[in-house]
C-alpha cells in the first residue's frame, strides 16, 4: 500500500467562517527518483483531487516568494520544503491576516520595502554600469537581489512579535536588507547608513531567526552587524527609543 | 450584451426587480454618473461596483506593465495598474528569477542598426515597420541602466564588468534584472494598485473607442469598473494552457497567463498575428515538485555544448557550426530537440540531458549557477552531473496583427505590451520592456490629447458581470468541477499544438475542444460559492480564454503548412524560405474563424536578404550527433 501524508490545513473563509479551523486531508505520497515530494505538490493534491483550498502559488522552485506559509510550525515556502510521509501541519504566515486559507494579506511588511525605495539615488542617471568587486557582487548583491519578499522573515522576528512589538519604529529584517542593497552597492549616493539607523536598525539584537527561514540564505543578521558597526563608528547610535510617538 | 440577454440573464438569476435596490451601491463612487447615448446608467446594475478612473489604465503588472505605467506617468498621467496575482509576484515577470536582459542602449546608431538581427533571429517573421519602431524605442528607454538604477544589480563578471560590457553592439545581452524592482518604483511614483483583480473584459464607447475595463476583485469578489482616456494591455502569455504534467501545467510561466487579453482582443473582431508561435525551453524532471528551467542552458545563452541526447552526445551538432559570432536561439534550439525526439534519441521521459558538471562555474548564467547549490540546501538534493531535462512551453508570441508605431491596436486608444516577438529568439525582455514603453507614451501622449473619458457603458458592464457571477451561481445536473474542465482543455491543447505538430493532430484537439464546449462547458460548475478568493471560480471565467486562445493556435497553426520559428509540423519538417517568408493572421468574423497567410512586411530588409541570414533549417536536419 502507497504511503501516505496526513495534510492538517488550517481554513478559514473571512465572508463564512466564525473561527479558524482544522481540516485533515489524506494525500498519497508520490514516488519520485530524487525521493521528495514537495509541500506545494501535497496542496496541489489536495487541490485538484479533493477539494478547493486557498493557497497562493507561482514559479515553483523557491524564486517567486508566493507560497510562503507555515509548514510544521516553520515559515517556510511550500515549493521549496521537502516532505516525508505522516502528518504535516500546514498554516497561514502569522502576524498577516488572512484573506482565504493559507492566503495572508503581506502589505504590512511590503510597504516597508516600498519606504525603504530601493531605486538607487544618484545626482546624474547612471549611463553606464559600473564595475563591482566580484565578492561584493555575488557573495552579497546578488544575494540581495534575491529576496523573494515571502516575508518569512517578518513573521519569526521577535522584534515584531505581539509582546514588545515594534512594528512602529522598525522596519524589519527584508525592509533592512533592501536598505542594505543601497548601502552596500557602488552606485548609490544617499546616506543609506543614516536610513538604516531611522529604520530601527539598532532594534534588531542579532537573534538570527530570520536567518534560519531566509529562503534565499541571505546573511542578514550579519549584514545587520555590519551596518550596526559602521553606525556606531559614525556616531549614529541612539541612545534610547521614545515610549510612543 | 444585448437588452435582451440582460432581462434573460436577470431572469435566470433570480434578479428581476432587485437590480434597482442593489445597484444603489454602485453610487457611491465619484465617476458613476450615468452615460449618454444608449448606454444605461449604473442604477441598471444589479451589483455593487466600485469606478475607478484615471487618464491611463495599464492592465498587467509584469515588465511590460510596469514599464508603460512609469513611462505614461513619466509624461505626466494619473495611472491605474491592475494585476491579477500577487503585485510585483505575478505571471511570468513575477518569478523574479533574474530575468536575461537585451539592450542596443548603448549602440552608435538610434536602433536601426538592430533590426537586422532582430529580424533574422525571428526567422524573418518581425513586421519590420514595428519592428524599427520597438529597436528605437529600446535605444531611447535604455532598459540596462534603467534597471540597474531602479533597483536589481545586473551581473558582474569575476574581473568586476558588467557582463554587457556597455558594449556599443546592436545587441547586448545581461542577466539578473528582477521586475518586482519595478513593480515597487510604480508604486512609489503613485499609482492606483489593483491587484489580485481580474479583468474580465475592455470596454468600448459607442464610437468603438476604449472606455476601460471591467473586473472582480478577487480577493473579495466584488465588480470594478475601470474608467479611463487610454488602456494598455500587458496582460502577458497564455503558456498556462500547456498540458498537465503531474502537479501543474507543462509551462515555465505563471498561473496568471491564461491569455485574457488574447482572448478580449479575438472576441473584439482583431486579426491576430503568428499565433503558432509558442516557444519551449526545458526543465529539470526531478524531482518532479520543483521543475526548475534550465534547458537554455543548453543553448542560447551561455554555450552550446551542454545539452545533450539520451546518449550523452551534443543535440547542437546536427547542424554546421553556426554563423560566426552568434549563438543559438531558443527556438532553433527547440527545432533540435524536436529532431532529438523525433529520432528517438531522447531520454526515457521525452527530453535531454545538461551537463551540468560545471554549473557553478562563474562563465555561466547567474541564475544556474546556484542551482545545485540551492536544491542540496532547500531539499537536500544532490543534482547529478547530467540533469535530466523535457519540453515545456514558457511563452506564446501571438499578437494584434495591426499593431501601429505607438503600440496602438486597431480599437482606438487600446494599446499593447508584450514580448510578443521578441520571445521565439528568447529575447523576451527586449519585447516587453520596448513595447512597454512604447505603449505608455503612446497611451500617455493620446490620453493628454482627449478631454474626457468615454463614458462607462453600463449596458456592457452588466452583460459582462451577469456572466461571470453566473458561472459562480450555475448549478447544472452532473456538474463537472471548473478545475477539472480547465484541465481538460490543457490536455487537449497540449495532445495535437505541444511542441510535435501536424495536420491530424491539430485537428483532433479541435475536435476535442468541440466536444468540451458543447459537453462539459454547460455542466462546469463551481462547488463553493464564496466569493471570496475563489479559484474554482477564477478558473471557470479563465477556461473561455484558454478555449479561444487554443483554438486561435491551431487556425494558425493549422495554415503554416512549415516549420518555422517556435512552430514544428511533422507533415512539413522544412524551413522554406522561398514559399514561406510570411505572416499567419486568425480573425474570429461573425463567430467563424477567418485565417490566411499574408507576406512579411520586408519594407527595411528585402525577402531576398532575409533568405540569405535566417539560418535555414527546420527539424529535416539529416546530420547525426558525432
Amino acid at each position: 500500500m502507497a504511503e501516505i501524508i496526513t495534510a492538517k490545513v488550517l481554513r478559514y473563509d473571512p465572508s463564512t467562517d466564525d473561527a479558524p479551523w482544522f481540516q485533515d486531508f489524506q494525500v498519497e505520497w508520490v514516488e519520485d527518483p530524487s525521493g521528495i515530494m514537495t509541500a506545494l505538490q501535497v496542496l496541489h493534491a489536495i487541490n485538484y483531487d479533493q477539494e478547493q483550498i486557498g493557497y497562493d502559488y507561482c514559479c515553483r522552485s523557491g524564486l517567486c516568494g508566493r507560497c510562503s506559509m507555515l509548514i510544521d510550525g516553520k515559515a517556510a515556502l511550500a515549493c521549496w520544503t521537502p516532505m516525508t510521509p505522516g502528518d504535516h501541519t500546514f498554516e497561514p504566515l502569522p502576524k498577516f491576516p488572512v484573506v482565504k486559507d493559507l492566503i495572508v494579506d503581506r502589505s504590512r511588511a511590503y510597504e516597508r520595502f516600498i519606504e525603504a525605495n530601493t531605486s538607487i539615488q544618484t545626482v546624474n542617471p547612471i549611463v553606464n554600469l559600473p564595475d563591482i568587486d566580484y565578492n561584493l557582487y555575488w557573495n552579497t548583491l546578488e544575494r540581495l537581489n534575491m529576496c523573494r519578499e515571502c516575508m518569512c522573515c517578518y513573521s519569526v522576528c521577535p522584534k515584531l512579535q505581539d509582546k514588545g512589538s515594534n512594528w512602529k519604529d522598525f522596519s524589519g529584517p527584508g525592509a533592512l536588507m533592501a536598505i542594505a542593497q543601497r548601502y552596500l552597492d557602488t552606485e548609490d549616493e544617499a546616506d543609506r547608513l543614516a536610513q538604516a539607523v531611522y529604520s530601527g536598525l539598532f532594534i534588531c539584537d542579532q537573534c538570527g531567526e530570520c536567518n534560519k527561514v531566509c529562503p534565499s540564505y541571505i546573511a542578514i543578521v550579519d549584514i545587520i552587524a555590519q551596518m550596526q558597526e559602521d553606525a556606531t563608528t559614525r556616531g549614529l547610535q541612539p541612545s534610547g527609543t521614545a515610549e510612543f510617538m | 450584451m444585448s437588452e435582451v440577454s440582460r432581462r434573460d440573464f436577470l431572469k435566470s438569476a433570480g434578479l428581476v426587480g432587485v437590480g434597482a435596490a442593489v445597484a444603489g451601491l454602485a453610487g457611491c463612487g465619484s465617476n458613476t454618473t450615468s452615460s449618454n447615448g444608449s448606454s444605461e446608467d449604473a442604477s441598471a446594475v444589479p451589483y455593487p461596483v466600485g469606478v475607478h478612473e484615471a487618464d491611463v489604465l495599464v492592465i498587467g503588472g509584469g515588465i511590460a506593465g510596469c514599464t508603460a505605467a512609469r513611462r505614461a506617468m513619466a509624461k505626466g498621467a494619473s495611472v491605474i495598474v491592475v494585476d491579477k496575482g500577487l503585485w510585483g509576484h505575478s505571471g511570468t515577470s513575477g518569478i523574479n528569477w533574474g530575468h536575461d536582459t537585451e539592450t542596443n542602449e548603448w549602440s552608435d546608431d538610434d536602433g536601426s542598426g538592430t533590426i537586422a538581427f532582430w529580424c533574422m533571429c525571428h526567422d524573418g517573421m518581425p513586421d519590420q515597420t514595428f519592428a524599427l519602431a520597438l529597436c528605437q524605442a529600446v535605444h531611447k528607454a535604455r532598459p540596462d541602466a534603467t534597471t540597474e538604477q531602479v533597483g536589481s544589480i545586473l551581473e558582474r563578471t569575476p574581473d568586476n564588468h558588467p557582463a554587457s560590457l556597455n558594449a556599443v553592439a546592436p545587441f547586448n545581452g545581461d542577466h539578473g534584472c528582477f521586475p518586482r524592482y519595478f513593480a515597487q518604483s510604480v508604486k512609489r511614483l503613485g499609482a492606483e494598485i489593483h491587484d489580485r483583480t481580474n479583468i474580465l473584459d475592455v470596454l468600448l464607447d459607442e464610437g468603438g473607442n476604449v472606455a476601460g475595463a471591467v473586473g472582480l476583485n478577487l480577493k473579495t469578489g466584488e465588480a470594478s469598473v475601470f474608467r479611463a482616456k487610454t488602456v494598455v494591455m500587458a496582460m502577458g502569455s497564455f503558456a498556462w494552457i500547456s498540458g498537465w504534467n503531474g502537479m501543474s501545467p507543462y509551462t515555465i510561466a505563471g498561473p496568471e497567463n491564461t491569455g485574457d487579453g488574447h482572448r478580449i482582443l479575438i472576441q473584439k473582431g482583431l486579426a491576430m498575428r503568428d499565433m503558432e508561435q509558442e516557444p519551449f525551453d526545458n526543465v529539470q524532471w526531478t524531482p518532479i515538485g520543483i521543475r526548475q528551467g534550465m534547458g537554455s542552458t543548453g543553448g542560447a545563452i551561455t554555450n552550446h555544448t551542454l545539452l545533450l541526447n539520451k546518449n550523452k552526445e551534443r543535440i547542437t551538432t546536427r547542424i554546421d557550426t553556426p554563423p560566426e559570432g552568434r549563438y543559438y536561439g531558443n527556438a532553433e534550439l527547440m527545432r533540435l530537440c524536436v529532431k532529438t525526439i523525433l529520432d528517438g534519441d531522447a531520454t526515457e521521459n521525452g527530453g535531454f540531458y545538461v551537463d551540468a558538471r560545471n554549473f557553478a562555474d562563474p562563465t555561466n548564467n547567474r541564475y544556474y549557477r546556484r542551482c545545485g547549490e540551492n536544491q542540496m540546501r532547500a531539499l537536500g538534493y544532490e543534482m547529478p552531473d547530467y540533469v535530466e531535462v523535457v519540453p515545456e512551453q514558457w511563452e506564446t508570441a501571438g499578437r494584434p496583427f495591426n499593431y501601429s508605431t505607438t503600440a496602438e491596436t486597431e480599437i482606438p486608444g487600446l494599446f499593447y505590451a508584450a514580448s510578443g516577438q521578441g520571445s521565439w529568439f528568447g529575447m523576451a525582455f527586449f519585447g516587453a520592456y520596448g513595447t512597454g514603453f512604447m505603449a505608455g507614451e503612446g497611451a500617455a501622449d493620446k490620453a493628454a490629447e482627449l478631454s474626457a473619458a468615454s463614458a462607462i457603458p453600463w449596458d456592457q458592464v452588466n452583460g459582462i458581470l451577469g456572466d461571470a457571477y453566473s458561472l459562480l451561481d450555475a448549478e447544472p445536473e452532473n456538474g463537472i468541477r471548473s478545475t477539472i474542465v480547465f484541465r481538460k482543455i490543457q490536455e487537449a491543447y497540449w495532445s495535437g499544438l505541444g511542441p510535435i505538430r501536424n495536420e491530424e493532430g491539430i485537428n483532433a484537439t479541435l475536435a476535442e475542444l468541440d466536444r468540451i464546449e458543447s459537453e462539459d462547458i454547460p455542466k462546469m460548475f463551481v462547488p463553493s460559492k464564496s466569493k471570496q478568493m475563489n479559484s474554482d471560480w477564477l478558473r471557470a471565467i479563465e477556461a473561455k480564454s484558454l478555449i479561444t486562445c487554443a483554438r486561435g493556435v491551431a487556425q494558425a497553426a493549422l495554415i503554416r503548412k512549415e516549420t518555422r520559428g517556435a512552430h514544428c509540423r511533422t507533415d512539413y519538417p522544412a524551413l522554406d524560405n522561398v514559399n514561406w517568408l510570411k505572416n499567419t493572421k486568425v480573425q474570429l468574423v461573425d463567430n467563424a474563424w477567418v485565417s490566411e497567410v499574408v507576406d512579411i512586411d520586408d519594407s527595411i530588409i528585402s525577402k531576398e536578404i532575409l533568405a540569405t541570414i535566417i539560418p535555414d533549417f527546420g527539424i529535416d536536419i539529416t546530420v547525426k550527433p558525432n
